[in-house]
């Protein structure tokens, strides 16, 4: 039996400056969030705007995420400041929930390995600042393949 | 065998002992210097000191093929990526993932990891396996995700088992009397092996008739 899922649902693992400002956005794009984190006082971050749920919790746990409605999302998104807990948590809602979007944090490039084949997505803040850097300074290698090292 | 340990404290300074004894070659890897220094001392052996999430400290190390590779560190999640690495990226042939949250067993298992163990999960099974309101076992202990029990029951005279041969015992079907102890001395019976009264008999069946078997054993 198929778990209808909401489409618009969406929960978020961290609530540090990442996690709390992606909360926001989505909130104000018309999204049912839930933020959770394993302090309250991480909460704070959040303004007065946020009409979603915040959770306090360890997202690694499975009835963590139930509660935070994980069965029926369509976007979990973990960005801890631990890769592993990411990848942790990414992986639980994949394969064990069949999360459709499921999106995760890495600082290291490595670790992308990890996660192949499972259809999560990663964000590389090195990355984002590589072209970040690039596209301020407008210094372009012509010839980049675009290859991490 | 080539066994890697990965992190840890305690455990590792135990198991390195253990495992040295039986010639075994081992990686040893840890983050902690101190640490580090002491294990080399006390088990002189070569240790590598390194941070254990960059993939090529693992490699430099030579973890590469190993036969079994363990994740002590102290954190679950840790031990969980450092397993995935271990088998996707270095090939280890067996990963096993020590956890302290005994939750952690059934979900690293379903994402993967070979082997778990918590020592809290363990214990669980032991009291689970014991503790039944079945007086007559003795013992028993369970196998394959609890889906087998090896029952141990002690043979008193009026039961159904006590002088008889094995093939002449009626137990219910998917049940084998495996081991028989006998004092000191280890019978695995044949269906000519008559049971004798003292006799320890450990049989072996799926856990979910062991009542079953338990009431076919012994004294109605």
């Amino acid at each position: 039996m198929q778990t209808v899922k909401n489409e618009r649902a969406a929960i978020i693992i961290g609530s540090g400056r990442l996690g709390t400002n992606l909360a926001l956005h989505l909130n104000k794009c018309g999204y049912a969030v839930t933020i959770i984190d394993r302090e309250d006082r991480a909460f704070r971050k959040l303004d007065a705007s946020f009409s979603g749920f915040m959770t306090v919790g360890d997202a690694a746990n499975p009835e963590v995420l139930e509660d935070a409605g994980v069965k029926k999302a369509a976007y979990v998104i973990s960005v801890t400041e631990k890769d592993n807990t990411n990848i942790l948590v990414g992986l639980i809602a994949k394969k064990i929930y069949n999360v459709e979007n499921v999106f995760i944090r890495l600082s290291d490039t490595e670790k992308e390995t990890l996660v192949e084949g499972t259809g999560i997505k990663t964000i590389f803040p090195f990355k984002l600042s590589m072209s970040d850097f690039k596209a301020q300074s407008g210094i372009q290698d012509t010839k980049d393949t675009g290859a991490i090292l | 065998m080539k066994i890697a340990l990965a992190g840890g404290r305690d455990e590792t300074d135990f198991l390195i002992g253990l495992l040295k004894e039986k010639k075994h070659k081992l990686i040893v890897i840890n983050e902690n210097e101190l640490f580090c220094r002491y294990l080399s001392k006390t088990h002189q052996i070569p240790v590598f000191c390194g941070d254990l999430s960059k993939s090529y400290v693992l490699e430099d190390a030579g973890i590469r093929n190993a036969d079994i590779f363990l994740g002590l560190c102290d954190h679950d999640e840790d031990n969980f990526a450092l397993c995935i690495a271990a088998k996707k990226i270095h090939r280890v042939k067996r990963a096993v993932c020590v956890v302290s949250n005994p939750k952690n067993v059934e979900i690293f298992k379903s994402l993967g990891i070979d082997i778990v163990i918590s020592d809290m999960y363990m214990i669980a099974n032991y009291i689970l396996s014991n503790t039944t309101i079945e007086e007559r076992l003795t013992s028993a202990f369970v196998l394959s995700d609890e889906r087998v029990i090896v029952s141990e029951l002690t043979v008193k005279s009026g039961d159904p088992a006590a002088n008889k041969k094995v093939m002449n015992i009626v137990m219910p079907k998917q049940t084998i009397i495996c081991c028989v102890m006998r004092g000191e001395d280890v019978i695995i019976p044949n269906g000519a092996t008559q049971i004798l009264v003292g006799d320890h008999i450990f049989v072996i069946s799926p856990t979910e008739i062991q009542a079953d078997v338990i009431a076919a054993l012994t004294e109605e």
